[in-house]
């Protein structure tokens, strides 16, 4: 579950690369053509020396192809969403990351914005150059592991946006007001007064 | 390995039965409910809006809905192909 404040607003949500699903869209392509391919194939092999159908071939062809379909189906809605299920939500306090590993594996953390001490963008290759997407680490401050996130659409944009919510979240945190006390009159002296963001 | 022509000399047959295709459409039908209820746990769970869900319902119920007709179609249209084979078969006997 995505455990997010009331009070914290979503300023940003991003998710990886298109590319990084490429390659499963090639699977299911082949994964649907491979009737096709055995249909042809299956001209050499005399299948039907050891296959009895009692009624319609033709049929039992389309109701196995339908029922392969329907598997590659449910296969490729799993590829779906452990694709567009990993994401990276930037609220106004936080950075919160989902990685779905698989229905039964998923890795989540968060951390507070005005932790993070740097941002460094990995971007190798000429496909990760010309598709803008790469590999985003944030450094954050304390023991905890730091955040890498790999296949990142526009990670200097990203980069840009981190950096200036961590400019506004630390200038929150160190504002001081100034607050005088009426009742002691107008020359009583300021106190100061730390807001916390 | 042994090669599918190799069954023939193993004097393997696999009857393709409507009991069969009956079976095999109960698991299929089965396995796609189950199936089901997990995608839509974890896209309820862990999907950033609502608008996201709804997309995702429409869709996949979309196109399941038309695999498991064209599905069901076809073994319908195999039990009756068969039907008047095992009537011919029946009254041979």
């Amino acid at each position: 579950m995505i455990e997010i404040d009331p009070n914290e607003k979503i300023l940003r949500i991003v998710r990886k690369h298109w590319f990084v699903f490429l390659g499963d869209i090639f699977i299911l392509i082949f994964a649907v053509l491979l009737p096709m391919i055995l249909l042809y194939a299956l001209q050499f092999i005399p299948f039907k020396a050891f296959l009895n159908f009692s009624g319609s071939q033709l049929y039992a062809e389309a109701f196995f192809l339908f029922a392969w379909l329907l598997i590659v189906w449910m296969v490729g809605w799993t590829l779906w969403s452990n694709y567009y299920l990993d994401v990276l939500i930037i609220t106004d306090k936080r950075v919160f990351t989902i990685e779905q590993l698989g229905f039964f594996k998923r890795v989540s953390s968060s951390f507070r914005i005005d932790r993070i001490q740097n941002t460094t963008i990995h971007q190798r290759g000429i496909i990760q150059t010309l598709l803008n997407f790469g590999t985003i680490r944030l450094e954050t401050a304390g023991e905890g592991e730091d955040f890498v996130g790999t296949w990142i659409a526009k990670p200097y944009d990203l980069k840009i946006f981190l950096n200036e919510l961590h400019d506004t979240a630390v200038e929150r945190s160190q504002l001081v007001h100034m607050d005088t006390d009426v009742s002691k009159g107008p020359e009583a002296p300021a106190e100061p007064k730390q807001i916390t963001g | 390995m042994i090669l599918p022509f190799s069954a023939v000399k193993l004097g393997i047959h696999i009857p393709v039965t409507p009991l069969l295709i009956f079976a095999l459409t109960a698991l299929l039908l089965a396995a796609w409910g189950i199936f089901t209820l997990i995608l839509r746990y974890h896209w309820k769970h862990y999907s950033t809006r609502k608008a996201e869900m709804f997309a995702m319902s429409f869709f996949y119920f979309i196109g399941s809905a038309a695999l498991i007709g064209l599905l069901c179609f076809s073994a319908f249209l195999y039990f009756t192909s068969s039907a008047p084979l095992e009537a011919t078969g029946a009254s041979l006997l």
